[in-house]
Order: C-alpha cells, then structure tokens, then sequence
C-alpha cells in the first residue's frame, strides 16, 4: 500500500455546499435588498435547512429576517456521514455481517441443542440475524460450539479484510481529503483486522489443514508486516537496486538486515550473493586455485539451510533441527574472527551472525522500527512462538510510536490484547471499524462485559417512564458501537435498510430478554417509525414487512396510521380505510365507515310526502359513490370485521345493499331479514338491553334513521299489493318501531335528524370535519342545516312510522311473529 | 467486472446505487442487457451482461459472469415501473408520468448529470407525458405493441400510444391500489389490487371489468402478476405473505388458485420461464429467489402441491436482505434479479 501525502488536507479549502435555491453570481432576487438567504444547521442528520426570506430593511433591530411565504426551502447535507464511494463496501460488509450473526446463531444454536430462549422465540430465529449475550460470549460451555464460533469469527474477519482490499482499490490514489481519510481508514481496518487475526482469532483454533498440525505466528506476522510495512520502504530501496555497484549503495546493508529480520530469506541470499567476497568466491572457485571457505558463504549456506516450521510436521521435529542449525550458527559465529582480515564487512558479517544466532541486542540495533525487531525475535528467538505470546515481546523491544498514527496505535493495542484501547483509538477514525471490531470481539469472548448507559435518543423517555424495570437501562458495548454506526446508516437515505438490520441484530439475546436487547427494540421500535417512506409504497411495505418480522406491533400500527394519513389526505378512502384497520385505530375507522354510510344517505332519493311515497319512488341507480362505498365494503376483511362492530355493520350492510338492489324474489324477504338483523345487532332489542357489546350502542343515531329509510321501500312493497307476504313481521316491526321512536321521542331527536340531514346534504365526504363517535358529527352537522331541512326529515320519518303501522296490523292480521 | 461467487447464486455483485426497484432485460435474444430502475437516487441505468466462458460452464456446470453499467441516467421524479416497447426503447413510469427513452448501447459510456442529461449518448431521452394528468403517480406500467397501459394512483388505468397520444381512461371505481398489470392479448388487461383482487379489462369496454378473488382464502394483497407465455387464461401472482397464487381465468365465477407457500416474505416479484412454462420464478423480502415447478394441469389435477417437491430456492450467504425484481432472457437462459443494498444477480439456469 503506498504512502499517501498529507498535505492534501492543507491543499484542499473546506468543500463549499450549495442549497441550489438560487443560481450562482448576482442574482436579481437578492439584489434589490429585501431579500436574504438564511439557515440553520439540523444537528440530526448533518443537514442544514436554506431559504430565502424576507428582509425589513428599515428595521434595525436584530430580529431575524422573516419568512417568505413562496419561499424554496432546500436541505444541504453538510457531512455524508458514510461517504457515497462507501456505498458498495457498506453494502458488502453488511453481508458479512449477517453471515457471522447466522454462524454464530447456528452454533449456539448446536451447541444448546436448542436456543433456550424463554417465551418460545425459536420461531424468531429465522428473522433474527444477529443475538448478543448478556455478559458477552460465554465461552465455558462447551468447546465445539467455541471452536465454531471462532472459527466463524475468523471467517467473517477474513471476509471483511477482503472487503477492505476491493474498496481499497477505488481509492488507491487518493486525490481529496475525503479520499486521503477513506485509504487512511481502510488501511487501519485492514492492519487491525489482520492482527486480531494472527495474534487472538486463529490461536488455540484447531487447524482444518492437517499438513499444519502445529501452531505458531511467524508466517502471519511476516504476512501481517509485508502487507502494511513494506511498500514504503521498498521504494526508498528503488535507487539502491538500480544501482551499478549495490554493494557500495549505502542502502545495502540496511536492505539485508530488513530482509532478514522479515524472514524473506531467498532475498537476503539473493542480496548476499552480488557481494565482492561472494563474487571472489565464485571466481576462486571457477579457477579452481583456492578451496578456502568465506564468512559470506557460510552465512548463505546458513540462511539457506535455515529451519522454516511450517515445513515440519511436529513442534518438536523442527526444535530438534533448529537446535542443531543454531549449533552451525554459533560454530560459525566461533570462527568468525578469523575471517576478520580476508573481507572489509566482517562486522556486518558478525552482525548478521548475532542476528541468526538469536542475539537481541543485535536484532534491536539492526532494526528500524518495532515492528521488524517483534519480527526479528519471532524469526530467530523463538522461531515455535505461539500467537498469543506476540504480547510478550513487545516489552522485549524499543516501541516508538507516532502519537498522531491511529493505525500504530490500534496495532499496538490488538497485539497487546488491549481492545479497549484499541476500540477508543479506532473511533478517532470511522464508526464501521469500531463497531464491527466490537462485534468480532464480542464473541469470542474478548470484550470486557463492562456495560454502557445508553444514550441514545428515543431511549431516553421511554427510561423514564419505566424506573422500576431497569433502571438504569444498560447497554453492552457491541450495542451500544453497532448502534451508533446504525445511526449513520439510518440518517442516510441510501442505507436505511441495513441501518435498521444492525439494529435488529442488537435486539435478540441468547438467553432471555435482558435489558439491553429490551432498550435496543426501544431504539428499533422509535427508528423504524421516524424512516421517510419518500412516497413510495414499495418503501412503505417494506419498513411494514420489517416491523412485522420483529414484532413490533406498535411501530407497525403507527406506520401503518401514518399511510392512511397520507392516503385519506389523497382521497384513497378504501385504501385510508385498510391501513387505519390495520393500525387498529378504531376512531378513525369509525369516522370513515359513517362517513360511507353518510354518503350511502346523500344517494336516497328524498320522500315526497305529499304526493305520498310510492316504493318506485326509491329506486335509483346506483351513482359513483355507491359503488365506491360498496366496493369498500366488499373487502373488509372477516378479521376486521369481527374487530371493529362499525366495520361489521358495513360489511351487513352492503350485504343488505346487495339484496335490497335486487327486485326479484327473494331478495325483497332477504333484504328485510338481513335489514332486521342489523338493526337488532346494532340498535335493536339484544344490543339495548345490554346482551350485545356495549360498542354496538355506540353507533350514531343518524344511521338508524338511514336504516328506517332504507326499511320504507320494503315496507311500501307490501302496502302496493306487489307481494302478499309480510317481509317483516311483528317482533321485526317492533324493533324498527322502537328504533324510530329512540330517534323521533328522544329529546335530542333534532340534534339526530339534523346530523343526518347535514350528512345527505354534506358533499364533503370522509374527509370533511366532525368527530367520530355517538352523536359527534350529528351535533355539529345539525347546527348546519336549517329547520326546515329537520322538518323535512321528521315528516318522511312520520311516512314512516305511518308504514311501519300499517305493517304491524297487517303482521297481526297475517299472524306472522 | 470480475464475478464474485455468491452462496447458491452464479454471480452476485453489489452496485453503489442501493435501492433498485425493478430490473427488465431487453427484449434482444443475441445482446444481454438489463436495464435498472433506482430509487434512491433517483436514476435509470443500463447494463450489459456477458458469459465469460461458455465452454467452462458446459464442463464444469458453472458459468463466470460479469456485468457493467453501460451508463446511467438521473430521474426527476419517484420512479416506479420500467417496461421495454421493444429492443431499443425504454419506458418508465414516475410520479410526473411515462418517460420514453430510445437506447443506443453502442454510445459512449457516460455518467449524464443533472444539468445534462440530455447529453447522454446511450439514454435518448425521446418524451414524457402524463396518461392520467399531472399530479396522478403511476404504479405499473405494460406495452403491448404501440400502446402502454398504465396504472395510476388514484385506481385508474390509461391506455396510451408510445408516442403519448392517450386512447381512454378505465376504471376508476378501484379504491385499492392496482399493484400491478399486464396486457392479455391486444385487448384485454389484468390488474392485480392491493385488496387481493384480479380485474380483467377489456379496453374496447368501458365499466370497472371483471373482478376475481380467491374464494377460499382471506384476500392477501397482491403485489406482482405475469401471464403465462402461452395459455393466457393461467397467470401468476405473488402477494404479501408469500405465496406466489396461480390464477385460472376460465372460470371468473369461482376463481380456482393454486396457492404456492414458497416465500415467508413479501413477493415482489413472479415470472414464468418464457420457454418453459413449468418453471415458476419468484423473488421476495426474505431474501430468496425461488424456482417452483407446476403443471399447467395441476389446478384440476393436484390441488394439494407438496412445497418441497420441485421447488429450488436460491439465496446468497452474502445478500441476506429482500430481491425486488427478476427477469429471464429466454435466449441464454439466464436470469437477473435486482435487490435490497444494490445487488445485482445472473445465475444460468438450468
């Protein structure tokens, strides 16, 4: 990876924002002086809200100009708290994610023999993508559940790394600050990632290669420091390697011993073999005239000869051949003097041989940084280091540090087991490394099960308002890192998706619902009502679909509250209707169905009372609104209807609608016992003696008076001669005769008739005023309507009563009950 | 673009635009390109999809594939449905209406931005126009021949020529909102309501058509529908629980569906195999693109389908959230899907 350049920071002016309100240069709208451009910063979401006002040019007082009404109200996002080059990355690494949260399910889950949650939350497991545990990953139950579980940890790392590589690659040349600070990030993520690897996430990790049989971290560390340590000192080494006379490049011996404490061995016989003593060696030995041995032969023969471990089968076959080996380096390290006089290095030669034989103090004073001196011990102290051993040889060597690099100090802090410290460091740097860092550690067992006091909004009230519960709700720390990052996710309209999936994976425990999964459902319930559904339904369904697979019932219920909003405001009265049922908001569903009902009033034809009504007189073709109201009606659901009585008597209803439309036999008789029906499920006998939910009594008066209406035409069909039967019989007379008098001898019988009066006349349809409930709209709609419009109604009500009279003698006559 | 292998699927690559809502492949049998339609932002891009290695994947039963975005284009409005006229032009359907778009795949791939967009060279942006007036979102769109069908918000369905010269208004009357429709023949229209219902339109007619709801079942609302390629009276729905429904047409009176219980997800999207019908592909919210095989014969002759039997589900280790739209290329038998977070799947089928 190569060095970036940080003057960029210095080179680039603060990036400037632009509202696009107006156009840029002189613009005429400010020009004549009473206009202004002002703002204010949001702290949510790093936005800023920009418009033009109004300025008062003679008012020198320091009030803020005012609002102008025809204004443009635009929003700048100041800081992209994930910058868009990240979307692909962010998208990625989410997969990862939920990859090591199903891993990690599935081994608890193997390891239980069952998840052992309380309350039967196994059907849950398929919605779940990740689960925390209240005091971390235990470790202690059960070692083939750990082993998966890291081993799955070890995947999901590696898989992040290589993640980091392909985003790496779009910004490799960094040309702007935002850039310069991605490489940067993407550098640490990658450095810690790869340490937490070698050092803590593959040690005591049985090895599935069974050509490894045993552990140690020389060739990961080696791995580890080529990948983040070489590139910058490789290109000083650029002049060096061009050079004509390498031997005599001042660079030359600095190049073999960096070679050498790195292990790159074939380099460093490479390197040795165009030194002049190793060339007149091989000339001596091309002529044949000397067989004299040369300290650099010895020292090639050595470092070629060198015991590599991971080519031996046991620990102990490669302890038996280092010893060995490292008796040739200390014979020839004995000899060494001798050679003194034959070549000009013998220094660096005995240098070279102090390093082989193990000696620390050479392998400190040879190497540039702490990291080739680690390098150095592990190569020629102890070649059979295991990983968690690395620590140890920290306080063996000189570590300097630059204060201002994030990146050496999360080495540090990882190699040192100190994640903690590591975790404070990285969040100097991007919230996607720390959180995921957490994540990682969390389970493997490495993170201090210390808790956080969530602080997150939305979490705050809901606190409390339950002291006694949990008081004070904690958070693990994984929560708390994942759900800061969330919180960038779910600001961005991009990446709310898996925001509220980071969420999620916080809210599921392993064991019971403890009080940080409950305060994260908290966070969860109060995010997924605040996402924009941007007018899209698309949009709308899923965050619905998401609230259902976690069970949050009231979030549902609200989003769904807040699209009926939205669709009564555009005249979607069915569609209003649907979701305020589905919000289980039973005022509002109330409201619509009289106002349906009230618009099945408007479409009756008006009794003339004069001429006396006739049953033709009633019979009208259906209009518009009739075959709206109907086709509403017609899809509400059992469930629905069986929830709300309101939605129950639309749905009857309709079905009397159906029947009463039909004139042929035997629809009439059909329609007055459905007809019947209602009255007695709603307003009749059994709801008014208190047999029936007292919800029945609860229905407007008016509708009873729709209902007596809707009674006339069958009524009048007996009177005409048409049919011979009664279509109601006395019980049926009684009980409209009892709902007629309910509304005409009540002593708010005008209130009554006028709320309906006002409903027939009333064009405004569902999305008129009034409340919903008994009476609520009858009151304010009869101080609407004249006294003549109530008389009106009162006198067809007495052509009612006059018909239902009539039909009471003829029932008794006829002998129908 | 080098293929990355996905758990399950041939190829699964992520895009920086996250939100795709539909993927359509154009009607080409010789040329693989799908175009995308984004939410946010905004935008419409063209890609074209290649086969690295035929040869490979007749060896060893696997196909390489990469895809590139071939150029892209802002929208200016809440993109809802895309639909190819033919193997050059493009229609979306937005909140502002139908926008056309002839496709040159041959020019010089080009990002268009906003103060540009008519300089992009693949996108030609050749008109818009707005079937039901401004102000009316349209939900779904359909082409048969020159004309568009449209489905707007407000439950009215336009029949327009591509060149915007409107023919009727229908319906109206619908108070659910039509999630989705397709021509059934030169005449005829199906709509799928967010109520569960289905209406058969016949354009020559005027009235609200004809309505078809599962008798048997609680109305779920629908969210998808296609038409069999060969016996228009059989079509597919997917609905909101996750059961992709096959539709008799025959018989409107007592409407027989086959209920096929393949997602635990919103589907958001169904297609049959255009070559073999038997192959019932869907995609859903739960992140699985399911292939169901069924008989044209099972409605009468096996009422009671055995989900396991014949039924592939594809899902991606690495993709876990929802697919929002599929297509199949007849030609090369492959099919796309566009899903949650800007992914991107081809997967060869078998």
């Amino acid at each position: 990876m190569p060095t970036v350049d940080k003057s960029l920071y210095e080179a680039f002016a603060p990036r400037q924002l632009s509202a696009n309100i107006l156009a840029p240069g002189n613009n005429e709208t400010l020009a004549d002086g009473n206009r202004t451009v002002i703002g204010s910063l949001a702290s949510i979401r790093n936005e800023a809200l920009v418009h033009i006002a109004r300025r008062n040019l003679e008012d020198s007082s320091n009030q803020p100009p005012s609002k102008d009404l025809n204004q443009t109200i635009a929003i700048v996002k100041t800081v992209d708290a994930i910058p868009p080059t990240r979307a692909v990355f962010v998208n990625e690494a989410y997969g990862v994610f939920a990859a090591l949260q199903a891993a990690v399910h599935a081994a608890m889950d193997s390891r239980t023999g069952g998840f052992g949650r309380a309350g039967g939350t196994s059907g849950h497991r398929r919605h779940m993508l990740g689960f925390d545990n209240s005091r971390g990953m235990d470790m202690s139950s059960g070692s083939g559940g750990r082993t998966q579980i890291k081993r799955a940890v070890l995947r999901a790392s590696q898989e992040y790394r290589e993640r980091i590589v392909a985003q790496f690659q779009q910004v490799e040349s960094p040309n702007t600050p935002e850039t310069f600070h991605e490489n940067e990030v993407l550098r640490t993520a990658h450095s810690a990632l790869q340490l937490l690897d070698l050092v803590h996430l593959k040690s005591d990790l049985p090895n599935e290669d069974d050509a490894l049989p045993w552990d140690h971290v020389q060739p990961d560390y080696s791995a580890w420091l080529s990948a983040h340590y070489m590139e910058p000192r490789d290109e000083e080494f650029i002049p060096f390697k061009n050079s004509a006379n390498q031997r005599e490049h001042p660079l030359y011996w600095r190049f073999v011993y960096q070679t050498l404490l790195r292990g790159h061995l074939l380099t460093v016989v490479s390197i040795l073999k165009i030194h002049p003593d190793y060339r007149a060696y091989c000339l001596e030995q091309l002529s044949r005239r000397s067989n004299t041995d040369t300290l650099v032969v010895r020292i090639i023969e050595l470092v070629e000869t060198m015991p590599i471990p991971s080519r031996f089968a046991s620990q102990l076959q490669f302890e038996e051949q280092w010893a060995l080996w490292k008796e040739d380096v200390e014979r020839t390290k004995a000899t060494a003097s001798r050679h003194a006089a034959t070549s000009r290095d013998s220094d660096e030669f005995d240098r070279m041989l102090s390093v082989l034989n193990g000696d620390e103090r050479a392998i400190k004073q040879v190497a540039n940084d702490w990291r080739e001196a680690v390098s150095g011990l592990i190569i020629y102290v102890h070649p059979a280091l295991k990983r968690h051993e690395v620590a140890e040889l920290l306080s063996r060597v000189n570590v300097e540090v630059d204060p201002d690099s994030v990146k050496e100090l999360v080495e540090l802090s990882i190699i040192e087991g100190n994640f903690q410290r590591a975790i404070r460091y990285c969040s100097k740097q991007d919230w996607w490394l720390v959180s995921h860092l957490a994540d990682l550690l969390h389970h493997i067992g490495a993170l201090d099960s210390d808790n956080l006091i969530g602080s997150l909004s939305g979490m705050t009230g809901k606190r409390r308002s339950q002291p006694s519960q949990h008081a004070p709700q904690q958070q693990q720390q994984r929560e708390w890192y994942l759900l800061g990052y969330a919180q960038d996710l779910v600001s961005d309209p991009a990446h709310w998706r898996i925001g509220l999936e980071y969420i999620a994976a916080c809210c599921y425990s392993t064991t019971s619902a403890t009080s940080a999964s409950a305060s994260c459902r908290e966070v969860l319930d109060a995010t997924v009502t605040r996402i924009p559904f941007d007018d899209s339904e698309r949009k709308f369904k899923k965050l619905v679909a998401f609230a259902r697979r976690h069970n949050l019932d009231s979030a549902r219920k609200e989003l769904h509250r807040t699209y009926a909003r939205r669709k009564l405001a555009a005249g979607r009265i069915g569609e209003a209707l649907e979701h305020y049922a589905e919000a289980r908001d039973a005022p509002q569903v109330a409201r619509i169905v009289d106002s349906l009902l009230d618009a099945r009033a408007a479409t009756m034809p008006v009794v003339d009372v004069e001429a006396g009504a006739t049953e033709e007189s009633f019979t009208a073709s259906p209009s518009l609104s009739t075959a709206a109201w109907r086709d509403i009606a017609a899809r509400v659901s059992p469930a629905a209807a069986e929830w709300h009585p309101r939605l129950a008597l639309l749905v009857r209803y309709e079905q009397f609608y159906a029947l009463y439309a039909d004139p042929s036999p035997p629809s009439p008789a059909a329609a007055a016992a459905q007809l019947v029906r209602i009255i007695n499920a709603s307003f009749g006998t059994a709801a008014a003696s208190g047999t029936d939910d007292i919800t029945h009594r609860l229905l407007p008066k008016r509708l009873i008076i729709t209902l007596l209406f809707d009674a006339l035409p069958l009524l009048l069909r007996q009177s005409s001669g048409k049919d011979d039967t009664c279509l109601f019989g006395v019980a049926a007379t009684n009980d409209l005769m009892r709902c007629l008098e309910d509304v005409t001898a009540s002593h708010r019988s005008r209130e009554y008739v006028g709320a309906w009066a006002a409903s027939k006349t009333s064009n405004d349809g569902v999305g008129g005023g009034g409340g919903g409930g008994s009476g609520g709209r009858g009151s304010g709609g009869s101080e609407a309507v004249t006294d003549t419009a109530i008389e009106g109604v009162l006198a067809q009500l007495a052509v009612v009563r006059a018909a239902l009279t009539k039909n009471l003698a003829r029932a008794y006559i006829l002998r129908i009950p | 673009m080098v293929a990355t292998a996905a758990h399950g699927l041939d190829y699964c690559e992520y895009r920086s635009t996250p939100h795709p809502v539909q993927i359509r492949l154009a009607p080409s049998p010789t040329n693989l390109f799908a175009a995308s339609l984004h939410f946010i932002p905004s935008s419409l891009s063209l890609h074209t999809l290649t086969c690295l290695d035929t040869l490979s994947h007749a060896a060893h039963k696997e196909a390489t594939f990469s895809s590139s975005v071939l150029a892209s284009t802002p929208f200016y409005a809440r993109p809802t449905a895309i639909a190819w006229a033919n193997a050059t032009v493009l229609l979306a359907a937005a909140a502002n209406g139908v926008s056309a778009y002839k496709i040159h795949p041959d020019g010089e791939p080009q990002q268009s931005t906003e103060d540009e967009p008519e300089l992009n060279p693949v996108f030609e942006h050749i008109g818009v126009h707005a079937p039901l007036g401004k102000g009316v979102a349209l939900n779904a769109i359909d082409v048969h021949g020159l004309e568009i069908a449209a489905a707007g918000d407000d439950g009215r369905v336009a029949i327009a020529r591509i060149n915007g010269q409107l023919v009727r208004v229908m319906g109206g009357l619908d108070t659910s909102r039509i999630a989705a429709l397709q021509w059934r023949g030169a005449n005829e229209l199906v709509t799928a309501s967010s109520s569960g219902q289905l209406t058969l339109m016949d354009t020559r007619q005027s009235g609200p058509g004809l309505r078809l709801s599962d008798q048997a079942h609680a109305p779920t609302p629908l969210n998808c529908l296609t038409i069999h390629p060969s016996q228009n009276d059989k079509l597919a729905t997917g609905d909101a629980n996750g059961v992709v429904g096959i539709w008799d047409l025959r018989n409107m009176s007592e409407a027989a569906v086959e209920r096929l219980n393949v997602h635990s997800g919103d589907v958001w999207d169904v297609k049959f195999h255009p070559d073999y019908p038997g192959k019932i592909i869907s995609c859903s919210e739960d992140g699985s693109i399911c292939i169901a095989r069924w008989s044209s014969d099972g409605i009468d002759s096996n009422p009671s389908w055995e989900p396991t039997s014949g039924l592939v589900r594809y899902q991606s280790r690495l993709h876990p959230l929802g697919f929002n739209s599929i297509d199949v290329h007849a030609e090369a038998n492959v099919l796309v899907a566009a899903g949650d977070g800007g992914a991107i799947v081809i997967h060869q089928l078998d």
